[in-house]
C-alpha cells in the first residue's frame, strides 16, 4: 500500500511518514500544496493524507481539483481546523475522512487501514485467500495455520497483491504502490521481491499462489495450477 | 433610593400640592374679607340709621325706637346689640335687654366715618361692633318756623367737644361659623386633591416610564453569543432614542472586538495544535519500538526545537495579553544600539549559519536611544527571527541603525507582495507562501512588535522594495 502525505510542517512530515513506513506502507511526501497535487496527479497511491492550510495551493483546492478529474483515492485530510463547519465542507467536497491535529499516530493508521480496505470492498482486516490468512492490522501472515515471517517489503506486496486478489497486477502497479518515488521501475527489484515472497509462501503439497503472466505481470489467487485461462479483466 | 420615578411623583405631586394650598388659602382669605366688609358694611347702615331716628326734644333726647317695646326696628335677639348714651350720663341711658344691664364699650366715631371694633359679649360670644358719636342740636328754624334737627358729626373741628349722643350697635359675629364652616371642606378638598393627584401622578410616571422598563426588558433578553443583536429603535420616545442609539453602537463595537477575539483565539489554537501535534506523533512513532540511542537523541532534539518554538509564541502572547491589559511598568534608560544588536543576534547565529544567511552589519558607531532596552530587545530579536526564518538560503540579512535611532532589518522575501505586506502587522498575518514549518508566528512577531513600539512612542513599519523583493522592516524610536 502507498500513502501521499501532503503537509508543510516538517516535524510531521517526519513522524508521520516514518510511522506510516514501519506500518508497511510506502509514503511519500508533499512539502506544499502545488507539490502534493504533482504526486497525487502522476501517481497512484492507495490513500491521501491532506492538510488544509498549504502553501501555495490549498488543501480544499488539491480536493478539488482530484475529484473533478476524476481521482477516486481515498482522501483523509488532517488539520488543525477543527470547526464543523470546516470538516462539513472538507467532507462534503469528497474527502473520504478527517482527523484533527493532535492526533495520535496508532489512530491515524487504522484509519489509513480502514479506508483502504473500504477502497478495496474489505470489511474483514483478515484476508484469506485459499488457506492464506493476512492479517492486515496485526501485519501477521498464517498459512494452513502456519505462521510465516515476511521482511516489511515482502508484506507489502503480498498485501497489495491481495487487495488486487484475482486481478493481473503489473510491475508498475507494484512499483508504484509498494515502492516510494526513489528510482526507476524499470529496474527488477519487483521481480526479485516477488521471488522471495513466492519462495516464502510456499509451503510442501500446498498449492501455489502468486502466478505469472509472461511479459505482463502477476496474479495472486488459489489455483491448482498455472492459470490457463485468466480473468477477463 | 435614587429613583427617578420617584422624584417625579415626590417633585410634582409637591408642586401642585403647595399650589393647591396657596390657591385655597388665597380663596379663603378673600371670601373672609368680601364676608366681614359685607357685614360690616349693613352693621354700619343699621347704625346710622338707627343713630338718626334719635331726636332732641326740648332739652330731652328722644329715642323714637325706644319707644315701642323697647327695641330698634329690625332688632334680632340674641344676635344684635345696642346702647345709647347721653352727654353727661355715665350709664348708658338704653341698652338691649340681653346686655343685662351691662352695656358695650362706649366709643364712636363720626356719621362719615363710623368706628368698628371687636368684641366679645357675655358668653364668650365674639361679635362685631360700630359706634358713632353725634351731637343733637336744636337747629335753625325752617321757613316755616319748625324746628330742624341737624345732626353734627362729633369731633367735627369748630363744633363743641361734647358729643351728646353716642350710639353702639354690635352683632354677633355670624361670619367666622360661616368661615369654619368653609374651612373644613376646603381642608378635605385640598387633602383630596393631593390624594387623587398622587395617583393620577403615580399612574401618569408609571405609564410614562414604561419604556424604560421595555428597554430594560430588551437588553436583558440580549445573548452574550449571538451576533447582530439590536434593539429596537421603532416606537422609543425621543428622550431613549439617543441612549438606545449609543447602545447600538457599543453593541457593535463589542460585536466587533468579539469577533476579533474569537478570531485571535482560534489561530493561537491553531498555531499551537500543529507544534503540539508534531510533538505528539513525534515521541508516538520514536516509542513504538526501541530505537537506537542516535534515534532517540535525534527525536529528542526534534522535540527539544518544536518545544522552543511553542515556548516563543507563547511568551509573545502573553506580552501581547500583558500590554492589552495595559499592565507594564517602562523603563527609560539609554541603550548603546551598536553594542546591543551584536549581543541579541547571538541566538540566531547558528540558525542563520545553517541555512546559509550572510550578514551585512550597518551600524554607525555611538547610536544611543532612550527606551525600554527589555521591550526593545523583544522587537528586535522578533524582528531577527522572521528574517532568519524567512529569507532564502544563502541570502543575505542587511542590519541597519542610524544615528538618528531608526534600526531596520532587511532581507530578501521573494514570495511576498504589495498587498501582503499591507497586512504585515495584522494580528497572526502570515503569507502562506512563507509558511515554512519551522518558521512559525512571524504574524504574531509583527504584531507583538507594532504593540512594543507604540507603547515605547515609537513607529514600525514594512516596505517591499522591488524588483528584488526586498522586505524591509524599519523601527523608528523617538
Amino acid at each position: 500500500m502507498k500513502a501521499l502525505f501532503v503537509e508543510d510542517y516538517k516535524p510531521l512530515q517526519k513522524s508521520v511518514s516514518k510511522a506510516i513506513r514501519e506500518a508497511g506502507w510506502a509514503v511519500d511526501v508533499g512539502a506544499d500544496g502545488e507539490e502534493g497535487l504533482w504526486f497525487a496527479e502522476n501517481h497512484a497511491y492507495d490513500v491521501i493524507i491532506l492538510d488544509l492550510v498549504l502553501p501555495k495551493v490549498p488543501g480544499l483546492s488539491i480536493l478539488a481539483r482530484l475529484r473533478e478529474n476524476g481521482n477516486a483515492t481515498p482522501i483523509l485530510i488532517l488539520t488543525a481546523k477543527d470547526a464543523v463547519e470546516d470538516r462539513m465542507k472538507g467532507l462534503d467536497m469528497g474527502a473520504d475522512d478527517y482527523l484533527v491535529k493532535p492526533f495520535f499516530l496508532g489512530e491515524l493508521i487504522s484509519r489509513l487501514k480502514a479506508l483502504v480496505r473500504r477502497s478495496y470492498n474489505q470489511k474483514d482486516p483478515i484476508t484469506r485467500i485459499g488457506n492464506l490468512a493476512i492479517d492486515t492490522s496485526a501485519r501477521r501472515v498464517r498459512r494452513g495455520g502456519q505462521e510465516i515471517e515476511l521482511t516489511a517489503r515482502e508484506y507489502a506486496l503480498l498485501e497489495y497483491l491481495a487487495r488486487r486478489e484475482g486481478q493481473l497486477v503489473t510491475r508498475t502497479d507494484i512499483w508504484n504502490h509498494v515502492y516510494e518515488n526513489y528510482g526507476d521501475s524499470g529496474s527488477n527489484v519487483v521481480d526479485v521481491y516477488v521471488g522471495y515472497l513466492r519462495k516464502k509462501l510456499h509451503l510442501p503439497d500446498m498449492p501455489a499462489l502468486i502466478h505469472t503472466r509472461r511479459g505482463q505481470g502477476y496474479v495472486l489467487q488459489e489455483e491448482k495450477s498455472e492459470a490457463r485461462n485468466p480473468k477477463p479483466e | 433610593m435614587h429613583s427617578l420615578r420617584w422624584k417625579l411623583i415626590v417633585g410634582i405631586l409637591s408642586g401642585i400640592t403647595l399650589l393647591l394650598a396657596a390657591g385655597g388659602t388665597a380663596a379663603y382669605f378673600a371670601v373672609k374679607k368680601r364676608l366681614y366688609s359685607e357685614f360690616d358694611r349693613t352693621l354700619v347702615q343699621r347704625t346710622v340709621l338707627l343713630a338718626s331716628m334719635i331726636e332732641q326734644e326740648g332739652d330731652a333726647i328722644k329715642i323714637e325706637w325706644l319707644e315701642n317695646d323697647n327695641s330698634p326696628p329690625g332688632h334680632q335677639p340674641g344676635i344684635d346689640y345696642f346702647s345709647v348714651w347721653t352727654k353727661g350720663s355715665s350709664e348708658a341711658v338704653a341698652a338691649s335687654p340681653d346686655l343685662e344691664k351691662g352695656s358695650l364699650p362706649r366709643f364712636g366715631g363720626p356719621f362719615a366715618h363710623p368706628e368698628l371694633r371687636d368684641v366679645v359679649l357675655p358668653g364668650d360670644r365674639p361679635a362685631r361692633c360700630v359706634g358713632i358719636g353725634f351731637d343733637v342740636r336744636r337747629g335753625l328754624r325752617d321757613e316755616e318756623g319748625e324746628e330742624r334737627l341737624e345732626i353734627v358729626a362729633g369731633n367735627t373741628p369748630g363744633t363743641p367737644a361734647a358729643t351728646i349722643v353716642q350710639v353702639v350697635i354690635a352683632k354677633l359675629d355670624t361670619v367666622a361659623p360661616t368661615l369654619a364652616a368653609i374651612r373644613r371642606p376646603l381642608l378635605g378638598l385640598w387633602v383630596g386633591c393631593t390624594v387623587l393627584g398622587a395617583v393620577i401622578i403615580w399612574l401618569i410616571v408609571r405609564r410614562s416610564l414604561r419604556p424604560l422598563d421595555q428597554l430594560k426588558a430588551q437588553i436583558g433578553s440580549l445573548e452574550e453569543s449571538a451576533s447582530g443583536q439590536r434593539i429596537a429603535l421603532s416606537q422609543q420616545p425621543a428622550e431613549l432614542e439617543p441612549v438606545t442609539r449609543e447602545l447600538n453602537h457599543l453593541l457593535e463595537r463589542v460585536e466587533k472586538a468579539l469577533v476579533r477575539e474569537r478570531t485571535l483565539t482560534s489561530n493561537v489554537a491553531h498555531e499551537l495544535r500543529t507544534p503540539i501535534a508534531g510533538l505528539l506523533s513525534t515521541l508516538e512513532v520514536t516509542l513504538n519500538r526501541l530505537r537506537s540511542p542516535e534515534e532517540y537523541r535525534e527525536s529528542a532534539a526534534e522535540c527539544f526545537e518544536i518545544a522552543k518554538r511553542m515556548n516563543w509564541l507563547v511568551n509573545n502572547l502573553l506580552s501581547i495579553a500583558r500590554i492589552e491589559a495595559g499592565n507594564v511598568q517602562l523603563q527609560n534608560q539609554e541603550v548603546r544600539i551598536e553594542s546591543v544588536l551584536p549581543e541579541w543576534w547571538k541566538p540566531f547565529e547558528s540558525r542563520a549559519g545553517e541555512r546559509g544567511l550572510r550578514i551585512d552589519w550597518q551600524i554607525q558607531p555611538g547610536t544611543r536611544v532612550k527606551t525600554d532596552p527589555e521591550f526593545l530587545r523583544v522587537v528586535v530579536t522578533n524582528l531577527f527571527d522572521n528574517a532568519v526564518s524567512y529569507a532564502p538560503e544563502g541570502g543575505t540579512i542587511r542590519i541597519e541603525a542610524n544615528s538618528d535611532g531608526t534600526v531596520s532589518v532587511a532581507n530578501q522575501a521573494l514570495a511576498l507582495n504589495a498587498e501582503v505586506i499591507q497586512h504585515a502587522f495584522d494580528p497572526f498575518w502570515r503569507n502562506t507562501e512563507s509558511r515554512d514549518a519551522q518558521v512559525a508566528h512571524a504574524g504574531l512577531g509583527l504584531k507583538l512588535c507594532k504593540k512594543i513600539v507604540e507603547l515605547l512612542g515609537g513607529r514600525i513599519s514594512a516596505q517591499l522594495k522591488e524588483p528584488e523583493s526586498l522586505f524591509v522592516v524599519r523601527l523608528e524610536m523617538a
